[in-house]
């Protein structure tokens, strides 16, 4: 038997709010809806599953804990995405930033057309994928997942990297050809796979 | 005209993004529990305010409570202690009085011997007169003789201040064979001789030995003589009134008297007639009737509820409010917690040797946790019913109905309640409730995250305090 009907956050904005005022089943429900999206980003920018987990964790604590300082509710989205982001660079900052990154491509010759990448992307298995991202050095990896996918451009990688955005350009270009490099010999081993 | 490089990162953008843009991963249920955690629980100023002063609260009336019962405990042994002197003081008049008087009458007597020429009237009264008196033939020498007297039983008593003398023991074993349901004899160490006392003792164990049953024949053949007549019926059932009174001689308080119409008016003028202010705090078990709505397909399975005793679903319930008639008003504050485990099916199924032996299948599922803290501020309204008679005097019981709103959901409950218990004076003004409380939601409350339905009722002790002013 309900009296009043109740309204159950009629829009993002609603739910937004509701949090922003500490409401804890909004924080539930704000968890749900963004849980699987935002543990996808972290596993991309993550080395290890585990790594991704903390990172996730933190960076949640953090959207709650920031989320009184947002004033246009629509970017929500984006806002909570960027915040996850951040808390993925800063643990590789704290963590993985010494890592020397000693790779020598001079050996690698592309031999795919470059539409062909494109077709290794869409088909190859998506923890596979996962995986040739993974195990790209820390800062290719950081570099490859904000240009490539979530497309900040060098200038802002510069500042979240606090590099310079000459050296975020040549750090992209490596961990691009290593990307290839691993893609070509994933699209490979796929082909002859099958 | 793009570069080849260009081309590239363009054909990997592409190809990226649409395989990570819309890449989800489920988490872990234990990600959710660290991250919450994290956040601290969710305990504001005010919920940590709250719970203080409602611990304030109980130790007040605690503290209450103990204080006046102590206060009367010291209050009745005074009374009794004031009594039991005035007593012995009534008593120890009585003696001197009577001694003096016996004085006078002895020396009186002496002097009209003296007068008469009788010396040896009275040798004990020789004995005790000194022996360097002045012996002149007026009167003038018999009232110093007299004055002497006095003096010397003066001295005896300053040498042997017993106030119980044997006369007055005798006179107790007299009373006490003459009316066998007297109660206790009560005389301390220092106001009676131990000669006295070992015979007082000596006669009263005759009294005794001698047996009930002697004292109560003749009870009873008394007893027999005034109810002798044609048919029991036709007694007069004054009689009893006229039995001999069996209880010790006590003054007993007159607030202490018990009888039937008092304490109804006592109620009437305390609880009926005038606004009385309530606060209670109720720590209840909750328990939760689960309903799964049917939801699009997805298939849910092994629910897991909290055990029977876990902080999990303890929860609590402050009331303030105000009564007049029996009839209460109150706001209320509460709080439960809703927890529960279960799984959302997939098409995946494992087989394995089970417990008996034979493969069983079973069905794979994604944990999923429901954890959350249900707030609820509510109005109350109870019929407050206090029986006044001897049997279960001061117990009271309690029914009515609230209409409540949770604070998180926005969603309204309306619950039925019932109550009993004892009422306990804690103070002039203040009563105490104690006992269990039961309340039922005949509102299920709907979650948000998901397709099910809760339906809480919860059982606690409450305990409340009622300040009536006059």
């Amino acid at each position: 038997m309900t009296f009043f009907r109740s309204k159950r956050y009629s829009s993002l904005a609603d739910l937004v709010r509701a949090c922003q005022a500490g409401d804890t089943r909004a924080q539930t429900a704000f968890y749900e809806r963004y849980k699987s999206r935002l543990l996808g980003i972290c596993l991309r920018y993550a080395k290890t599953k585990a790594e991704a987990e903390d990172i996730y964790q933190e960076g949640f604590i953090k959207v709650f804990k920031n989320i009184t300082e947002l004033r246009n509710v629509e970017v929500i989205d984006a806002w909570v995405k960027s915040v996850v982001i951040r808390t993925a660079i800063n643990y590789y900052h704290r963590t993985t930033k010494e890592q020397q990154l000693h790779s020598n491509f001079d050996d690698f010759q592309r031999e795919l057309d470059s539409g062909d990448y494109g077709k290794i992307i869409a088909q190859i298995d998506m923890n596979v994928l996962l995986n040739v991202i993974n195990t790209l050095p820390d800062g290719y990896r950081m570099i490859i997942n904000l240009h490539l996918i979530d497309g900040y451009t060098h200038g802002e990688i510069g500042e979240m990297l606090t590099i310079s955005d000459s050296t975020s350009r040549s750090q992209f270009l490596r961990g691009r050809n290593l990307l290839m490099k691993r893609l070509q010999e994933k699209g490979i081993t796929q082909y002859e796979i099958f | 005209m793009k570069s080849s490089d260009e081309r590239i990162d363009e054909e990997l953008r592409k190809a990226l993004r649409e395989r990570f843009d819309n890449f989800e991963r489920l988490p872990d249920p234990t990600l959710r529990e660290k991250i919450f955690k994290g956040l601290g629980g969710g305990t504001s100023i005010v919920q940590t305010g709250l719970v203080a002063s409602l611990l304030l609260l109980i130790t007040l009336t605690a503290t209450v409570y103990l204080v006046s019962l102590s206060v009367e405990k010291k209050n009745e042994m005074a009374a009794g202690v004031k009594q039991v002197a005035q007593e012995f003081s009534r008593a120890l008049a009585a003696t001197n009085d009577s001694e003096v008087q016996k004085d006078r009458q002895d020396a009186d007597r002496l002097v009209g011997k003296l007068e008469n020429g009788d010396d040896n009237a009275n040798p004990a009264q020789q004995e005790a007169s000194p022996k360097s008196a002045p012996t002149d033939d007026n009167g003038d020498v018999v009232r110093t003789r007299g004055e002497q007297i006095r003096g010397a039983r003066v001295t005896r008593v300053a040498v042997k201040p017993y106030k119980v003398k044997r006369a007055d023991v005798i006179k107790i074993v007299d009373m006490v064979k003459a009316n066998p349901a007297f109660g206790s004899v009560w005389i301390r160490d220092e106001d009676i001789s131990p000669t006295d006392r070992a015979f007082l003792e000596s006669e009263l164990e005759k009294i005794f030995s001698a047996g009930p049953s002697a004292n109560s024949d003749s009870i009873n053949q008394n007893n027999s003589k005034e109810l002798e007549g044609p048919t029991l019926a036709d007694q007069d059932i004054g009689v009893l009134d006229h039995r001999p009174m069996a209880l010790p001689q006590y003054n007993w308080q007159p607030d202490s008297l018990v009888t039937p119409a008092q304490p109804q008016k006592r109620y009437e003028y305390l609880f009926k007639e005038h606004w009385g202010i309530i606060v209670g705090l109720t720590p209840l078990r909750t328990f939760q009737i689960l309903t799964v709505r049917p939801g699009n397909g997805v298939v849910y399975q092994n629910f897991v509820l909290p055990a029977k005793i876990s902080a999990e679903t303890v929860g609590y319930k402050f009331s303030a409010g105000v009564e007049r008639k029996g009839f209460q008003l109150l706001l209320n504050y509460g709080q439960f917690k809703q927890s529960y485990r279960y799984e959302i099916a997939t098409s995946e199924f494992v087989v394995g040797p089970g417990l008996s032996g034979n493969y069983e299948v079973v069905r794979k599922g994604i944990p999923q946790q429901e954890n959350s803290t249900v707030r609820l501020v509510g109005m109350a309204v109870k019929k407050h019913v206090v029986r006044r008679s001897y049997f279960l005097r001061d117990y009271f019981g309690d029914v009515g109905a609230e209409f409540s709103r949770d604070l998180t959901s926005k969603k309204n409950l309306v619950w039925v309640n019932a109550g009993f218990g004892k009422e306990l004076f804690a103070g002039n003004n203040v009563v105490m409730t104690v006992g269990p409380y039961f309340e039922y939601s005949l509102s299920k409350l709907r979650n948000p995250d998901n397709p099910f339905k809760i339906q809480p009722y919860q059982i606690g002790l409450s305990v409340g305090l009622r300040y009536i002013k006059k």
